[in-house]
C-alpha cells in the first residue's frame, strides 16, 4: 500500500474498524513510514480531543438562568396580551371616532343650501332684465 | 420518575417535575450544542431556548418516539437554523481558519516551554472545531450524534428522520471528509 491508499483509511484503523487484511498492511506501512507514523499521531491527538470536549459541563446555574428565561418570555407573552384585547380595541375606537367627527366636520364646510334659496338663486339667474342697465333705463324713460 | 410521568407533571404546571426533566437531559443537551458551536456560552443559550421550547410545545408531543429522540430533533434543528440565521457565524469560521494557521505558525516557533501544553489543547481544539464545521450540516450532525452522544445508528436515524443506512453513510462520509481537512492541515504545516 501507498502512502495515499494509507491516509484514506487511517481514520478507520485508528477506530479499530478495518479488516484484518487491511490492518495489518496498514501496521506493516507504519513500522516503516516515519512520515505517516506522524500523521497518524497528529490524527489520533486531534480525534481523541473529542473525549476531552464530551466531559465539559453546563454551568450548575443553568437551570436557575432557564426559569428566569422562562419567566420574562411569560410576562413579555402577557404584556402582549394585554396589548391585544384591551389597548388595541380601544386604540381603534379611537380612531373610529376621530375619523366620523373629522367626517363631520369636513362635511359642514360644504353644507347644502335651503330650496328657497335655491330658488332665489335660480330665479336672479333667469331675470336678464335685472342685468341689463340700458335696457331699464329705456324702460323707465318710457 | 420516568419520562412519561415527568412529562404528565409538566403538563399539569409542576415546576418540580420540568426540573427533574431538565437536570436529566441538560448535560446531554449542552454537549451536543457545544459540539456545533464549540462555545460554552452560546452553548448553554442554545440549551436554554431548547428547553424554553420543550417547556412551550410539550402539548405537541405525541409519544410516537422516545422523549429523547423528540428532545435531540428539536436540539438539532435549532443549532442549524442558528448556524444558518447567523452569517457573522461563517465568517467566524474563516477567521477561525486563519487563526489557526496563526497559532499553528506561533506553535511550531515556540521553545519548549511548560506552557505549550496550553496552547496545543487549543490548537487540537481549533482544529477540530474548524474541521467539523466544514462538513454539510447532514453529515455533521450524524458525525456528532454518533461521536458526541454515542447514540445508536437507528436513535440517529429517527432523530434526523432518515434510515438507517442513510445514517451510515453520512457518518462513513463524515470522517473521510474530516481526515481529509485534517490531513491537509497538517501537511500544509508540518
Amino acid at each position: 500500500m501507498n502512502c495515499l491508499k494509507i491516509h484514506e483509511k487511517l481514520i478507520f484503523y485508528l477506530e479499530g474498524s478495518l479488516s484484518v487484511e487491511d490492518a495489518n498492511a496498514i501496521s506493516l506501512h507504519l513500522d516503516d513510514c516515519k512520515e505517516c507514523s506522524k500523521l497518524l499521531q497528529h490524527l489520533s491527538d486531534n480525534l481523541t480531543y473529542i473525549e476531552v470536549e464530551k466531559k465539559i459541563q453546563p454551568s450548575p446555574y443553568l437551570y436557575t438562568r432557564l426559569i428566569a428565561k422562562l419567566e420574562k418570555a411569560q410576562l413579555q407573552e402577557l404584556r402582549i396580551n394585554l396589548n391585544k384585547r384591551i389597548l388595541q380595541p380601544i386604540l381603534i375606537f379611537l380612531i373610529v371616532i376621530c375619523t366620523a367627527f373629522a367626517g363631520i366636520k369636513l362635511g359642514g364646510i360644504y353644507k347644502m343650501t335651503s330650496k328657497k334659496e335655491i330658488a332665489n338663486i335660480d330665479a336672479y339667474y333667469w331675470d336678464d332684465l335685472s342685468q341689463e342697465i340700458i335696457e331699464n333705463t329705456l324702460l323707465n324713460e318710457n | 420518575m420516568n419520562d412519561k410521568d415527568l412529562i404528565i407533571g409538566v403538563l399539569s404546571n409542576d415546576n418540580n417535575s420540568f426540573k427533574l426533566l431538565v437536570e436529566k437531559y441538560q448535560d446531554k443537551i449542552f454537549r451536543t450544542c457545544y459540539a456545533f458551536f464549540k462555545n460554552r456560552e452560546d452553548a448553554e443559550d442554545i440549551t436554554q431556548e431548547v428547553f424554553i421550547k420543550v417547556y412551550n410545545k410539550l402539548s405537541d408531543f405525541r409519544g410516537d418516539s422516545e422523549f429523547s429522540t423528540w428532545l435531540y430533533r428539536i436540539t438539532v434543528n435549532m443549532c442549524i437554523n442558528l448556524i444558518r440565521k447567523n452569517k457573522w457565524k461563517k465568517l467566524m469560521l474563516h477567521f477561525e481558519n486563519d487563526e489557526n494557521r496563526y497559532i499553528l505558525n506561533s506553535v511550531k516557533n515556540i521553545p519548549d516551554t511548560n506552557f505549550i501544553d496550553n496552547i496545543e489543547e487549543t490548537q487540537k481544539k481549533q482544529l477540530l472545531s474548524s474541521s467539523i464545521n466544514s462538513l454539510p450540516f447532514k453529515q455533521r450532525t450524524a458525525f456528532i450524534l454518533h461521536k458526541y452522544e454515542d447514540l445508536p445508528q437507528n436513535e440517529i436515524a429517527e432523530i434526523m428522520k432518515t434510515s438507517v443506512s442513510a445514517v451510515e453513510s453520512l457518518i462513513h462520509r463524515a470522517k473521510i471528509n474530516l481526515q481529509k481537512k485534517l490531513i491537509n492541515l497538517y501537511n500544509e504545516f508540518y
